[in-house]
């Protein structure tokens, strides 16, 4: 078995979306690891381009199936200024609302997944179970379980009243005692400790180095978060100030106690924001929007890290749009964190960066069965100089 | 010929053990499950799909033989239907002949994954397969029978508490249970070593596997317990297993190896007690 090709993907059990993951073993040792995309290319940027702001704004919500709420509040960051837009404070409440339940959401739904990796798959079930709770909540609020889509420019497409605040506040009440236990045998079980502790290891320089974001930065003892150091919307209110869980351990296990603290620094911030909100008060009506400026750029933290968005608009239409999820700054250390590694870590390693793949494909240009490598400055343009 | 149509007739009991299996392992989940019936239906379904050849007699025979190899074994647990001396010993290679054959068809078929779990699969059969014989013998020497029809012995796991340790703990391996599943860790290396097999192939070597989780659950009733308790006893094995398999995550596979290169060692403490 000497210098042998495993191939991880692009079908895989481990993996929920197309990645290829080329892995070089000796015995079942890695010796060099590469990575390869292009599988789960969408067009959301194209899907975008040449609409109204608000009409661009329903491809935006789509661009990801977990965390879509980031993007739209990414978006908006970039065009509410733009169109010089005043937006009431209850607005931004509904919004860090519903971007903190999504955090749970997607931090739950990571933890089943991890715990599928490990082979114990009445934790995932569990998990998924609590995970349904917050899905409910989201049907409550708009009526939509996944791509829930409650943002529009400058409002929101509905006020939430006291029986919505009631129902959020009641389901946080019974998922609360129920994350804690699981995440109680995440951190004792020794069994998960011996897969997760001194693998996949990304020390502080590296994370610095390599530009990561997120828990897995977070979990490198980097205080990446945009939340902290570019409060936006009700982020920037004095009683909301966000506690970043910052570990020290540098391996799967900082970042996954990472991902587990945050559902509760989530659930704390989400009752504040209940408290604050007036059930009374109405959101204004939807308008018209007509961009003043040409640029516009924004960001948001996503539950996988920090989320921008660079929108460029001509004649009142989206001209270019560039999403940089945070997936494609986690991915780059996957080829380094992975040498050294044995076959048997390599899904938990993978699942600890929480890849989201399909929101992260942008663009893969094959002419001639050659792939084009293009300049920033290219995409900045749309298009490529000969 | 006609031990052999009674050994066949067991064949659907492992099939719907295995269902039965599946729901309560649904239920230990917090899922509804499959329906009793899904193993036949599996089956069926199997046996109706196209099948990937490789023009590869070794290949193609595997899941013949194991299948052989199960029913061979169906002969002698949970009832003795034939028996010479020795037997135990001729059951015992059974088990390791199956195994063979499983690395045999998973190296011919040239899937790294199926590589990878033949690897793993020799791996441990250095700390289980070789030691499993010896465990068999130690339980038949220490109670003084010489095959299956004349075993007896009642509650033999108090007389050899480390030997019957050893043996729950292989049926992790046989079972594919977590925390000892490393060759079958889907995760890691997709199906194993039946990742390049289909339709009819993968059907038979699925009842070779239904038919082997049977007889284990059998036989350690049979041997810990006494004969008399096989059948009544097995769904007991069958409960603590599927707790194992829904309460444990796996182990990495050098920790499997580590764990079995040191219970082979205690059971071999044993010897001096029946010695």
């Amino acid at each position: 078995m000497h210098d042998k090709i495993f191939p991880i993907g692009p079908q895989h059990p481990s993996l929920k979306e197309p990645i290829f993951l080329k892995l070089h073993v000796d015995g079942s040792y890695i010796t060099k690891a590469e990575f390869n995309l292009g599988y789960a290319h969408r067009g959301v940027e194209k899907c975008a381009e040449g609409y109204l702001l608000d009409t661009a704004l329903h491809a935006v919500q789509r661009t990801c199936g977990i965390c879509s709420q980031c993007h739209s509040l990414a978006f908006l960051n970039a065009v509410e200024p733009m169109a010089g837009i005043e937006v009431p404070d209850k607005v931004y409440l509904q919004r860090l609302l519903s971007a903190e339940l999504e955090r749970i959401h997607s931090h739950l739904l990571w933890g089943g997944l991890m715990a599928h990796e490990i082979g114990l798959e009445t934790l995932f079930m569990y998990y998924w179970r609590e995970r349904e709770h917050i899905l409910d909540v989201f049907d409550d609020l708009t009526g939509n379980r996944v791509h829930h889509s409650p943002d529009l420019i400058g409002t929101a497409k509905r006020a939430f009243n006291r029986k919505n605040l009631d129902f959020i506040l009641e389901k946080l009440d019974l998922i609360e005692p129920e994350v804690k236990e699981l995440k109680e045998v995440m951190r004792s079980e020794r069994v998960i400790t011996s897969r997760f502790k001194k693998h996949g290891m990304i020390p502080r320089k590296m994370a610095i180095d390599l530009g990561l974001v997120g828990p897995t930065a977070r979990g490198s003892g980097v205080e990446n978060d945009v939340r902290v150091h570019d409060p936006y919307m009700a982020y920037a209110f004095k009683e909301l100030k966000v506690k970043p869980v910052v570990r020290n351990e540098c391996d799967s296990w900082g970042r996954s106690m990472v991902r587990c603290d945050e559902v509760f620094e989530s659930i704390g911030l989400i009752r504040k924001a209940c408290e604050m909100i007036d059930p009374k008060e109405d959101v204004p009506k939807r308008k018209n929007v007509f961009a003043k400026g040409t640029y516009g750029r924004g960001r948001s933290e996503a539950p996988r890290g920090e989320n921008f968005h660079f929108v460029k608009v001509e004649n009142n239409r989206i001209s270019r749009i560039k999403m940089r999820t945070p997936t494609l700054a986690n991915l780059i250390c996957y080829s380094r964190i992975m040498e050294g590694e044995d076959i048997t870590d390599v899904p938990v390693i993978m699942m600890s960066l929480d890849p989201c793949i399909s929101c992260m494909e942008r663009v893969a240009v094959i002419r001639n069965e050659k792939k084009e490598v293009w300049t920033s400055h290219e995409l900045f343009e749309g298009k490529k100089h000969d | 010929m006609i031990e052999i149509l009674y050994a066949l007739l067991l064949i659907p009991l492992a099939l719907l053990i295995e269902g039965i299996r599946r729901k309560a392992v649904a239920r230990m989940h917090n899922r509804v499950g499959p329906p009793f019936l899904q193993p036949f239906y599996d089956i069926m379904k199997l046996i109706s799909k196209k099948e990937f050849s490789r023009k590869n007699l070794v290949f193609n025979l595997v899941p013949y033989l194991a299948l052989l190899c199960s029913l061979a074994m169906l002969l002698f647990i949970p009832f003795a239907i034939i028996g010479f001396d020795y037997d135990f010993l001729v059951f015992g290679y059974l088990f390791i002949l199956q195994d063979t054959f499983y690395i045999f068809g998973a190296v011919s078929s040239r899937s790294p994954f199926a590589m990878f779990a033949s690897v793993r699969e020799l791996l441990l059969m250095l700390g289980y397969e070789i030691t499993f014989l010896i465990v068999l013998s130690l339980f038949f020497y220490g109670t003084g029978a010489m095959s299956f029809q004349e075993f007896a012995a009642e509650f033999a796991f108090l007389k050899l508490p480390l030997v019957s340790l050893f043996l729950l703990f292989t049926g992790f391996v046989i079972l594919r249970i977590t925390p000892y599943d490393v060759m079958v860790a889907e995760p890691e290396i997709s199906a194993g070593f039946f990742s390049e097999y289909s339709g009819a192939s993968l059907a038979v070597l699925e009842i070779a596997e239904f038919i082997k989780d049977f007889i284990i659950y059998m036989l350690f009733g049979f041997l810990l317990f006494g004969p008399g308790y096989a059948l009544l006893l097995s769904p007991v094995f069958m409960l603590f297993y599927m707790v194992m398999l829904t309460s444990s995550p796996r182990y990495s596979t050098v920790a499997t190896v580590k764990t079995f290169l040191f219970l082979a060692l205690l059971a071999f403490l044993d010897v001096f007690v029946v010695i």
